[in-house]
Parts: structure tokens; C-alpha cells; sequence
């Protein structure tokens, strides 16, 4: 089992393509008014900036309902989200979600076509979204995150981007966000296959390089 | 090597060694006698996707109670 064969099953999407106009469209059109409404302002942590190609599992705080369309208008990559199946909801609600690029998720057992279904969208190219907390979080300190997310930037072969996301205390605030460095399950595990602990201390890694962003947030918006 | 086997190395590599391997069989249950819950049964199920080339879905998991019962879903989908 070596760490280069799993990529190469899946075929990588072009950035532009006719089969992603149903998606992209409508989403220009939500960017738009998100963009108005929310007015985002992002900073980079470091100089060290993420990869324009390939995918990524963009890892983030959820403080509020809006995080995934702030964090979607901002990135400038096609992103697709990660939804517990809760939040995808049924009928014509999923079929819009699915639609805007969620990918639901049940919780409430191992759902391992779900998760399958997630590590795809990135094999292909794409950012994927979660909220490795696991649901909505108003509390400023972050003290646990669910380990799920390095299994599937594992298995997806692809970087870890933190980030830090937050709304305007005010509607006519601006919402701000902080951009980490990206890194990869091989930087801190040499093994092709880490074990339950490499995951663990993995996922305690994670969370300091989140706490990072949250602290740069203070920093520099907070400070002003 | 046998089916058994590979999956006690693969076992091993999960649990970074501080697994007992000598006294896995056949009728070892994962959840019980491995403590093996919610996230390491997922791990474990990509885990043996890889190492044997078979695809598991959802509704493989539940039927994964024993060492012999993962044995027998792998050397059906082989």
C-alpha cells in the first residue's frame, strides 16, 4: 500500500467546464448577494499562500448559519460542504443543497458511502468544506474537533486548510476571515498509513493550527 | 498469508502495535474484544478497502461483528 496509489483512480476536473454550469451559476448569482450582504475581508496568517489547483479539506469555527456562503464567496474555488444529513433536510430543500455542492452525511452511524462520496469530490480537485466541530459552536474557545476530518484528507490524498470565520457583530459589519497554512497528513506521519493515534495526535494538531487562526483574528481585527 | 492474516497486520498498523494479535480469531468481536467504536470501525473499513482492493458500503458495517464475519464479507467481494 503506498501513499501514490491513491490518487490515481480518479481523473481531476478541469477548473471550467459546460457540466458546471447548473452549480456555478447559481452560485455567482448567491456570491453575489453574499458578497454585498457580508462584504468579506480575508488575511493570510502567512506569506506561505494555498495551492490555486487541487483539492484541499478546508477545515473551520462554525459560529453562524452563514460560515459555509461566507467562506464559499471567499475562497475563489469551487467548494463543496460537507451537511449532516439533518441540514439536508428532504425533498426539494436536499435537492437545492446537492444542487449548491452539499454533501450530506449521517451521524448517526458510520456512514462510510457519505464519507466516500466526500473524499471524491476532493480526489477530483475540489475544496470541500467541514466543520470539524461537529455543529454550530457561539462559544469563542475551540476545545474539540471530531477526528473524522483527517481520515478523509488521508484518504483523499489532499492538504488540511484551516480557518477562521466570522460574521459581523453588526449587520453592516463586515465578516472576517483568517487563512491558514496548509499542511498534509504526511508532514506529521511519515507512515502510509497512520494509526488511531497518529490520528488523534493529528487531530490535537489541527486544532492548535485553527486556535492559530482565531488568535491572528484578534490580532489584526480586533486590535483596530 | 492467509486472510487472518493480513488482517491482524492490518490490526496492528491501526493500533501502532499495542494490539494483542496472539489471540485474535475467528470469533473476535471487533466492537467488544477490540474496542473498536464509531471511528476505528470506519478507519478500519477504508483501512481494508486498501489493503484487499474490496469496496465496502454502508451496508457492509453492520454485519462487520467478528474477525470471521469481516473474513467472509472480504473473500465474498474478492
Amino acid at each position: 500500500m503506498s501513499k501514490d496509489t491513491k490518487n490515481t483512480t480518479i481523473k481531476q476536473d478541469p477548473a471550467v467546464h459546460i457540466k458546471f454550469l447548473p452549480i456555478d451559476i447559481p452560485r455567482a448569482a448567491v456570491g453575489l448577494i453574499g458578497g454585498i450582504i457580508f462584504r468579506p475581508k480575508k488575511i493570510y496568517i502567512s506569506d506561505k499562500r494555498p495551492s490555486r489547483k487541487g483539492g484541499a479539506l478546508v477545515i473551520a469555527n462554525h459560529y453562524s448559519y452563514s460560515d459555509p456562503l461566507i467562506l464559499g464567496i471567499s475562497m475563489n474555488r469551487r467548494m463543496y460542504y460537507l451537511a449532516g444529513e439533518l441540514a439536508m433536510g428532504k425533498g426539494l430543500k436536499t435537492l437545492g443543497l446537492k444542487g449548491c455542492g452539499c454533501i450530506g452525511i449521517d451521524r448517526n452511524i458510520s456512514d462510510l458511502d457519505g464519507i466516500k462520496r466526500a473524499v471524491n469530490v476532493m480526489k477530483r480537485g475540489h475544496y470541500l468544506l467541514m466543520f470539524p466541530q461537529g455543529r454550530l459552536h457561539r462559544e469563542e474557545e475551540m476545545t474539540e474537533l471530531k477526528s473524522g476530518a483527517i481520515l478523509m484528507a488521508w484518504q483523499a490524498n489532499v492538504p488540511i486548510l484551516p480557518v477562521y470565520v466570522k460574521k459581523g457583530d453588526k449587520w453592516y459589519n463586515r465578516a472576517k476571515i483568517v487563512v491558514g497554512e496548509e499542511f498534509r497528513v504526511s508532514d506529521y506521519c511519515e507512515k502510509a498509513m497512520p494509526s488511531m493515534s497518529d490520528i488523534n495526535k493529528l487531530t490535537r494538531i489541527t486544532l492548535d493550527k485553527m486556535k492559530e487562526c482565531e488568535q491572528k483574528y484578534f490580532e489584526y481585527f480586533k486590535k483596530k | 498469508m492467509d486472510t487472518l492474516e493480513r488482517l491482524k497486520k492490518l490490526f496492528s498498523s491501526v493500533y501502532d502495535g499495542e494490539m494483542i494479535l496472539d489471540g485474535i480469531d475467528e470469533k473476535t468481536r471487533v466492537s467488544e474484544d477490540l474496542g473498536m467504536k464509531s471511528i476505528a470501525m470506519l478507519y478500519m473499513a477504508m483501512a481494508i478497502e486498501q489493503e484487499f482492493g474490496v469496496n465496502l458500503t454502508n451496508e457492509d458495517l453492520p454485519h462487520m461483528q467478528t474477525v470471521g464475519d469481516i473474513i467472509r464479507l472480504i473473500e465474498e467481494k474478492l
